[in-house]
């Protein structure tokens, strides 16, 4: 492939809570088939996987697909600070992203999520969004789990810091209502809460036509993780249509320097070539 | 299991080939500037899975991520 096969527009979307920045990636010179929405990871791991999704969206545009890349509110480029983020915020914003992205295409969204994306995916799916595809890169099954590494984070600083601080009293201050800072980002109570209330539900897999369960690996021989195994399984048993892969790399979402893993683009624009051809 | 702990810090850290040059009495924290708080929070994510371990919050302090030998011994106290 050479030369330029898809264009790339800056555009902000209003959100309910202010303006949302965003990319569209657009194929050259033919009318778009459908709309990819992709789904964002949480805090520091949007950061890091900036440039695998860039490469994701360049590489579905190609396919002839038009793909939406926006900064949550409160995150990146978009309005709002990262302790007015909520929940419920996100999920309206992505379902106003979803309906504007199906509208004059023949086919609902669908949707690549990352890590607790997929988590948002899943909510904006049991919200009755139509999805045709859905794409999970390393998806996080588990909210609750999610936050505590979320939160060991601080516990990991205040180490280095010298000062040693506890996970139980963290908590309580976030019970408490005070908003805490991690990593450089203060979490509101109300957002760690509503992430630690999420799973990833058979049920919500159940209904795109078709999804991808993607997991990184280090080495070729690696199974899917426990999580990913039972969350597969239980789906196919529930009626989904799913297929899993795993691809040797490096976790390009926490890695210190930026990462990729080109597989998992190409698996990727593999999965999302079927329904385009 | 030195040489497994070694591994995974290795990979998690992208630490390439001064992976090799690591042994029991190396220093980690403080001496390896990879290992900031997100590093920290990987390596333990990476350890639990590769090992089946859990490690709990309180166990979390920098005596434990001294040494390559500090970290080594805490993973087998966890195995054991």
């Amino acid at each position: 492939m050479s030369g330029r096969v898809a264009q790339t527009q800056p555009r902000f979307f209003d959100g309910v809570a202010g303006r949302l920045f965003g990319i569209e990636f657009a194929p050259i010179g033919a009318a778009a088939r459908a709309t990819i929405l992709i789904v964002p990871p949480f805090a520091e791991e949007l950061n890091k996987s900036r440039r695998m999704l860039a490469l994701a969206a360049r590489a579905l545009a190609a396919l002839g697909y038009r793909v939406l890349t926006v900064d949550l509110y409160g995150t990146g480029d978009s309005e709002g600070d990262f302790a007015d983020a909520r929940w419920e915020i996100w999920i309206e914003d992505l379902r106003r992203l979803a309906a504007t992205g199906a509208s004059g295409t023949a086919s609902p969204v669908s949707i690549l999520a990352l890590r607790a994306g997929s988590l948002l995916a899943a909510d904006l799916i049991a919200d009755g969004a139509g999805v045709e595809r859905l794409a999970l890169w390393q998806p996080v099954s588990s909210g609750a789990q999610f936050l505590t590494q979320f939160l060991r984070l601080k516990i990991a600083a205040d180490m280095l810091g010298g000062n040693e601080s506890g996970m139980a009293a963290l908590r309580e201050q976030l019970a408490a209502g005070k908003p805490q800072e991690v990593a450089g980002y203060m979490l509101a109570p109300e957002l760690a809460r509503a992430l630690e209330g999420r799973t990833l539900s058979s049920e919500a897999l159940r209904v795109p036509r078709r999804v991808a369960w993607f997991e990184i690996v280090a080495r070729q021989e690696q199974a899917l993780s426990v999580p990913g195994q039972r969350m597969t399984e239980k789906s196919r048993q529930d009626g989904a249509s799913i297929a899993s892969e795993t691809l040797v790399g490096l976790p390009f979402w926490s890695t210190p320097e930026i990462s990729t893993v080109p597989g998992l683009v190409a698996s990727t624009a593999r999965f999302f070539a079927e329904a385009a051809s | 299991m030195l040489n497994e702990v070694r591994a995974v810090l290795g990979d998690t850290l992208q630490l390439a080939r001064r992976t090799e040059q690591l042994h029991a009495d190396s220093a980690l924290l403080g001496a390896l500037p990879e290992l900031d708080s997100m590093a920290v929070v990987t390596l333990i994510t990476a350890l639990e899975e590769r090992f089946g371990i859990t490690v709990a919050d309180d166990e979390i302090s920098a005596d434990t991520f001294a040494t390559l030998g500090s970290l080594t011994s805490f993973v087998e106290s966890k195995l054991a």
